[in-house]
């Protein structure tokens, strides 16, 4: 009967209070993680709490931001490749846009950085296919690049 | 992650509103006023540029106006026939680089996943998320945006066909990241939440990619490589 008893409080899981581990053993826990801080936030386990659980809350809404602002740094060497060209990035990627090109900013800005003649000569075409479309004010274009013949695109020689 | 990446495409504006042009009227208003300078400070040539940082500069280009119309009528001189011959001429090159091999290393910027890799032969992609393939399998990326060598780059609109390139890849290796926390926390509020995740990822490995045909060709029928009836 005794041991019967003893089982019954140590073994309930439906129990609504759970300790949880001992107090060290939390401490630990926290402490882990400001191994690597500097002073009382270090050792301190009061203090090391606060900056630890605002280091966590960091960590979350910096994972949320991380999309948008890698959007944005592409967004911005697209815009600076299309402007060392002597365009802007609306007429560099509505040029290819219209010519139904999907690629997009991301891929665009790997091939300004390490593929510049593909850049540029994706540029050139931009432009020409920019200007022969009507879009915008023709006179705030500029002259037009060289040596882009814009023609053979559409034309397939068919083999017979 | 994957969740939250989903909802900010959504919510990110799309390439549309990059290419929303506000001033337009404004900048033509003040060109027809004399004393007013014609440039805008959009088109204005960067630091280094002027620093003489850069080899070559084309912002040159940017100061000079846009040759006007010519009042009166004018004959056309027709280059139609001049361009078919540079394009001949162009295509005749790449095709022979081509078929000889000549070209050196590809790059191709493909489609995988939802999103856009720029890829060489010998790379390792790590794809986040569920993704069935499993370890050893051999695929085929065959939504080929670009496909560029050192002299020549052909680009798809929207896609190349797919007897033209072959980019074959390998699966080898599937594991989970490392341990993200999630941290939830309001002050003076009794609430704390903590969640941990790992992502699936999924390493695969660019094997080559082949020009295997030349470009300006037209079949008799087209698409039916590779399918399976």
């Amino acid at each position: 009967m005794f041991l019967t008893a003893i089982r019954s409080i140590i073994y309930n899981e439906n129990r609504l209070y759970n300790p949880g581990p001992s107090k060290f053993w939390r401490r630990r826990r926290i402490l882990r993680l400001s191994a690597h801080y500097f002073g009382r936030r270090r050792n301190c386990y009061r203090i090391a709490l606060v900056h630890v659980q605002r280091g966590l809350l960091y960590s979350t809404i910096g994972k949320k931001q991380r999309s948008s602002d890698l959007m944005k740094l592409h967004a911005q060497r697209v815009s600076s490749g299309a402007e060392e060209l002597g365009m802007n990035m609306a007429v560099y990627r509505r040029g290819l846009e219209s010519a139904k090109v999907c690629l997009n900013n991301r891929s665009l800005s790997d091939l300004a950085i390490w593929e510049p003649r593909t850049f540029k000569a994706l540029g050139n075409f931009a432009w020409n296919n920019y200007a022969s479309q009507g879009f915008g004010n023709i006179q705030n274009l500029g002259n037009p690049p060289e040596g882009v013949v814009l023609r053979g695109l559409r034309r397939m020689k068919i083999v017979e | 992650m994957a969740g939250i990446r989903g909802l900010t495409h959504c919510l990110v504006p799309t390439v549309n509103t990059f290419l929303q042009k506000t001033c337009a009227n404004f900048t033509s208003i003040c060109k027809l006023q004399p004393g007013v300078p014609t440039f805008s400070p959009r088109f204005l040539p960067t630091l280094t540029s002027v620093a003489g940082l850069r080899t070559h500069s084309v912002a040159k280009r940017t100061a000079q106006p846009f040759p006007k119309a010519p009042p009166h009528q004018q004959n056309v001189v027709d280059t139609s026939q001049e361009e078919l011959e540079i394009i001949e001429d162009v295509i005749s090159k790449v095709n022979h680089q081509i078929a000889n091999k000549s070209h050196g290393r590809l790059f191709a910027v493909v489609q995988l996943f939802n999103r856009q890799w720029k890829i060489t032969p010998e790379d390792v992609l790590v794809v986040e998320g569920y993704w069935p393939p499993n370890i050893g399998d051999t695929i085929r990326l065959e939504k080929v945006l670009l496909v560029g060598s050192s002299d020549f780059s052909l680009v798809g609109m929207p896609l190349l066909r797919p007897d033209l390139v072959n980019i074959q890849a390998t699966v080898i290796e599937k594991r989970l990241s490392h341990t993200h926390t999630h941290f939830k926390k309001k002050m003076r509020k009794q609430y704390q939440r903590i969640n941990f995740y790992r992502h699936q990822h999924t390493m695969i490995r660019i094997n080559s990619i082949e020009l295997t045909s030349c470009i300006n060709e037209r079949k008799d029928i087209e698409g039916l490589d590779g399918r399976v009836f």
